[in-house]
């Protein structure tokens, strides 16, 4: 079963390749080296979405946390976005974030997530679209590390499917 | 029906929501009324709806026929309206209140730290 060819069909692909070996770890601080690999993988067809990966591994680096790296990478997203990369494509990395995001959050949950966040997202200026999605992608980041979140039956479906 | 942490960004949420209570609102409009990033607003009505302050649901559009996906808006529960009033108000009671410490809990001559004034010692020069 194709996935599609849209930003939320790359960030599943993307998601289902790291989640046959640690997908049940993204509750933990290796999520941006999820992210980094991920990005790795659709380096040619979205390189916006490298931009974005390397500035929160650099930052974490820095900081020590994931989530104390993405306030800080939203914080210079536009510094980091602003060339060579075209409207476009920052509105495809916005998605692509706001999928992740979605992804993070119980399967049962991510149908009604995706369709409000991305409301949500078509809503704000063209500009703020992926300093959105990666507030977002943050907060839904964090409130997993709280509830402890598991990847469950959704993950393994799209896992079987996509074979 | 449990109570959330009233953190500093949970009691702006509130407050907007309280304004009017019985009013749906979006979810950007919270964020743009309280000035808080989506990211912060989103996971705390994710914990009130979990405990059933606040009740959430999808407008009442087909997407096909407008072109976007649709908005869900957000409102307090009757309960949670109570509640959150509530919250709120134990939270701004006059802080002398919430932080009188107990006396004689580290020995020697205690008082009310706030409220009280400070003993003379005695034998003392001043």
């Amino acid at each position: 079963v194709a996935h599609g060819d849209g930003p939320e069909a790359s960030a599943v692909r993307g998601l289902d390749v790291t989640s046959e070996c640690e997908v049940h770890r993204y509750g933990t601080e290796s999520l941006t080296d999820e992210l980094v690999r991920m990005s790795g993988k659709h380096a040619r067809e979205e390189p916006a979405q490298v931009s974005v990966f390397e500035l929160i591994k650099r930052l974490e680096a820095e900081t020590g946390t994931v989530s104390e790296a993405m306030a800080r990478a939203a914080a210079r997203l536009p510094e980091a976005m602003a060339l060579p990369f075209k409207e476009s494509a920052r509105s495809r990395s916005a998605h692509f974030l706001l999928a992740i995001a979605v992804r993070l959050l119980p399967p049962l949950e991510r149908d009604r997530y995706l369709e409000e966040f991305r409301a949500e997202l078509l809503d704000v200026p063209g500009h703020t679209r992926l300093t959105h999605a990666l507030s977002l992608l943050r907060g839904v980041f964090v409130l997993r590390l709280r509830r402890g979140f598991k990847n469950t039956a959704g993950d393994t479906a799209v896992r079987g499917a996509k074979g | 029906m449990g109570s959330p942490r009233m953190t500093e960004p949970t009691q702006q949420v509130l407050r907007a929501l309280l304004e009017d209570p019985t009013a749906e609102k979006y979810g950007l409009e919270i964020c743009k009324a309280v000035g808080l990033a989506p990211g912060t607003v989103h996971p705390i009505f994710y914990r009130l709806e979990e405990i059933g302050w606040v009740e959430s649901r999808f407008e009442d559009i087909e997407p096909s026929e407008v072109g976007r996906p649709r908005r869900r808006y957000y409102r307090l529960t009757r309960d949670g309206a109570e509640l959150a009033r509530d919250a709120l108000a134990r939270v701004h009671k006059p802080r002398r209140q919430q932080t009188r410490l107990r006396p004689g809990l580290v020995g020697g001559a205690a008082w009310p730290m706030v409220t009280g004034p400070k003993p003379r010692l005695s034998g003392g020069s001043t």
